[in-house]
């Protein structure tokens, strides 16, 4: 199999006083989609680069395979990367920007210009390949890029915010085409985004990253479930939290006394007696007129498949539930009832 | 009302300027075609004698081809050095970068005056005897800033991606700026060349300081206008001024108009 892993050791980068990624350490597997995700400035760019080598380390090792190529140039790295802005050549057609890894090689014009137009029907531009850049949508050169950085095999694909540059709906749609297209070519794709929506769509495995650290690593599911600290659920989708007190463990379970809604059954585990912080999915919180815990309707808001209600605890807290649509919505001011299914609230590390 | 007198004011400033700037050479055109040999008024009656004895006169021809053939050469050498400059002036980073960059850009400061004289202390010390290569290698000298700062300002404009692009696809460096930083400079280094060759062709004071008197056109014009006011000169100023405008104007156009 062409696919190769990544393994990064404790690599880490400083650019004069500002440190943009501390030691680090990740293990990709090979024909694995792993996506780095985080705010702007959290150092996604700088570990994608330092892979392809176009930026060096300022300490630690990079393995692509078995290979240590801490100190390669790129051109010898078996990594290909495709940047933001695409890059495509401006002055070549956009045959020969598909084609030039392999000239880079050595390959004949004829094998060359065959391989291209295999990329060129494969990514839905046949009959495009004597046109400029500058002749194609964005979504167009997106693939084109896509086609020159795949052409080569590489054992590992960057990506760096490949759909950056689209609108949200063309975005969407190559979501899932990447998605598919890294199925097809079975080879291990890297990519930063700083849309959680896309990294939970396109990966295998999400790394969160926060202020050049990874913060947590997981399946998306994994991520989204049970996310480790608030800014990781705040970053991977809406969730309120709420402060509490550990009365009691039990059935892998703990029982936590909550302010804002009093006991909650949550997931996770900590020492009874420890002050701790619960993370709730707007999903997972319910109606209950028949609960003790009750709290006021400031807002009620459709966001398309769910009417999201804003609920103010009697502790002043804030909450936000997500009703099912088609359920009576109560009116703002409203007193409700509200309901915690137990393990739905995460223990959030402090 | 204000912002219309302002205009006025700044349009009139323009054509002052062109005026004191143009007028003379004006006056030197329409001398080149009085059939007197003293530059009188009323001009008594029109002629272009004086443009042939140019064409026909051995000792110009010679000093024209001798100046085109060292700026071309000058001009050439300046933009390749000048590109090899400008692009590691770009790219690499070194300490005292800027003190480097200074140093390229300086000599464009110093009085050309100043610049031949310490050229000529020099070669004389190395024991190098005067010659058209000689001043040709000075004149890359003097060129030489043009070049890089026309040079470093475009490579500068270009996204750094498209390099790492063609790193990354197996280029070596060397082969990425042949692909890649090459042909989106080629309008700036045409223009580059034309710029330096103007520079190079009116050049005077280097290569009077470092040739025996081999003939350059400057060289040439200087000698006949000392031994003696020869009309012919009037002709080929001229025509020397409309060559060094043509030129400008195009060098300016290449630079103006975007890359492709
Ligand atoms: N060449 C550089 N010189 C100096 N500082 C840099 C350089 N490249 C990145 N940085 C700094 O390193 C930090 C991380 O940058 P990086 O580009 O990796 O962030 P990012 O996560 O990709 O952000 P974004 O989502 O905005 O692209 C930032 O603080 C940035 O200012
Ligand atoms: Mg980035």
């Amino acid at each position: 199999m062409r696919a190769k892993s990544v393994t990064l050791r404790g690599i880490s980068k400083s650019f004069g006083p500002v440190q943009a990624v501390h030691p680090l350490d990740l293990i990709v597997q090979a024909g694995e989609f792993l996506t780095l995700l985080g705010p702007s400035g959290c150092g996604k760019t700088t570990v994608l680069r330092m892979i392809a080598g176009l930026e060096g380390v300022s300490g630690g090792t990079i393995l692509v395979g078995d290979e240590d190529v801490t100190s390669q140039p790129p051109n010898r790295r078996d990594t290909s990367i495709m940047f933001q802005d695409y890059a495509l050549f401006p002055h070549k057609t956009v045959r020969d920007n598909i084609a030039y890894g392999l000239k880079m090689r050595g390959q004949s014009a004829a094998d060359r210009a065959s391989a291209a137009e295999g990329w060129l029907v494969r990514i839905g531009l046949a009959g495009y390949g004597d046109q400029l850049p500058s002749a194609l949508s964005g979504g167009q050169r997106q693939r084109v890029a896509l086609a020159r950085a795949l052409i080569l095999e590489p054992g590992v694909l960057l990506l760096d915010e490949p759909l950056g540059a689209l609108d949200a709906g063309l975005r969407r749609q190559l979501q899932i085409e990447l998605r598919r297209l890294h199925r097809d070519v079975g080879l291990t794709f890297i990519a930063v985004t700083h849309d959680q929506e896309e990294a939970m769509t396109m990966s295998d495995r999400i790394a969160v990253m926060r202020d050049g650290r990874i913060e947590q690593l997981g399946t998306p599911q994994d991520i989204y479930d049970r996310p480790q600290t608030e800014f990781v659920a705040r970053f991977l989708g809406r969730c309120s939290v709420l402060d509490g007190r550990v009365i009691a463990v039990e059935n892998g379970l703990i029982r936590v006394m909550t302010a804002a809604l009093g006991l909650v059954l949550a997931t996770g585990i900590a020492e009874p007696g420890a002050a701790i912080r619960l993370a709730l999915r707007p999903e997972a919180l319910c109606l209950d007129e028949t609960s003790a815990a009750r709290a006021f309707v400031t807002d009620a808001v459709f966001t398309g498949s769910a009417i999201r209600l804003a609920l103010t605890a009697s502790d002043g807290s804030t909450l936000e539930l997500d009703l099912p649509r088609g359920a009576p919505v109560p009116a703002s001011g409203m007193q409700v009832g509200l309901r915690v299914p137990p393990g739905a609230a995460i223990l959030l590390a402090s | 009302m204000t912002g219309a007198i302002t205009s006025r004011a700044l349009a009139l400033l323009f054509w002052i300027t062109a005026a004191v700037i143009y007028l003379p050479i004006g006056v030197m055109a329409v001398f080149s075609f009085s059939a007197a040999r003293y530059q009188i008024l009323p001009i008594p009656a029109y002629t272009t004698e004086w443009y042939g004895r140019v064409f026909t006169d051995g000792q110009y021809s010679a000093g024209f081809l001798n100046s085109v053939l060292l700026a071309g050469i000058v001009s050439l050498a300046a933009t390749l050095i000048g590109f090899a400059c400008a692009y590691s002036l770009v790219n690499a980073r070194f300490p005292g970068k800027t003190a480097f960059t200074l140093l390229v850009l300086a000599p464009l400061a110093v009085p050309l005056l100043l610049v031949g004289i310490a050229l000529r202390i020099w070669t004389t010390m190395l024991g190098l005897q005067p010659s058209l290569p000689l001043a040709g290698v000075g004149q890359v000298l003097y060129v030489l800033p043009l070049a890089v700062l026309n040079l470093r300002n475009r490579i500068a404009q270009l996204p750094k991606s498209h390099e790492e692009a063609a790193w990354a696809l197996g280029a070596s460096r060397l082969r990425a700026i042949m692909d890649v930083i090459l042909p989106a400079c080629r309008a700036s280094l045409l223009a580059t060349f034309i710029l330096c060759f103007t520079f190079a062709f009116d050049e005077f004071v280097i290569a009077y300081f470092l040739t025996n008197f081999s003939i350059t056109l400057p060289i040439k014009i200087w000698t006949t206008l000392v031994t003696g006011f020869d009309p012919t000169i009037n002709a080929l100023g001229t025509m020397v001024f409309a060559f060094s405008l043509m030129l400008g104007v195009t060098a300016q156009w290449l630079l103006m108009r975007k890359d492709r």
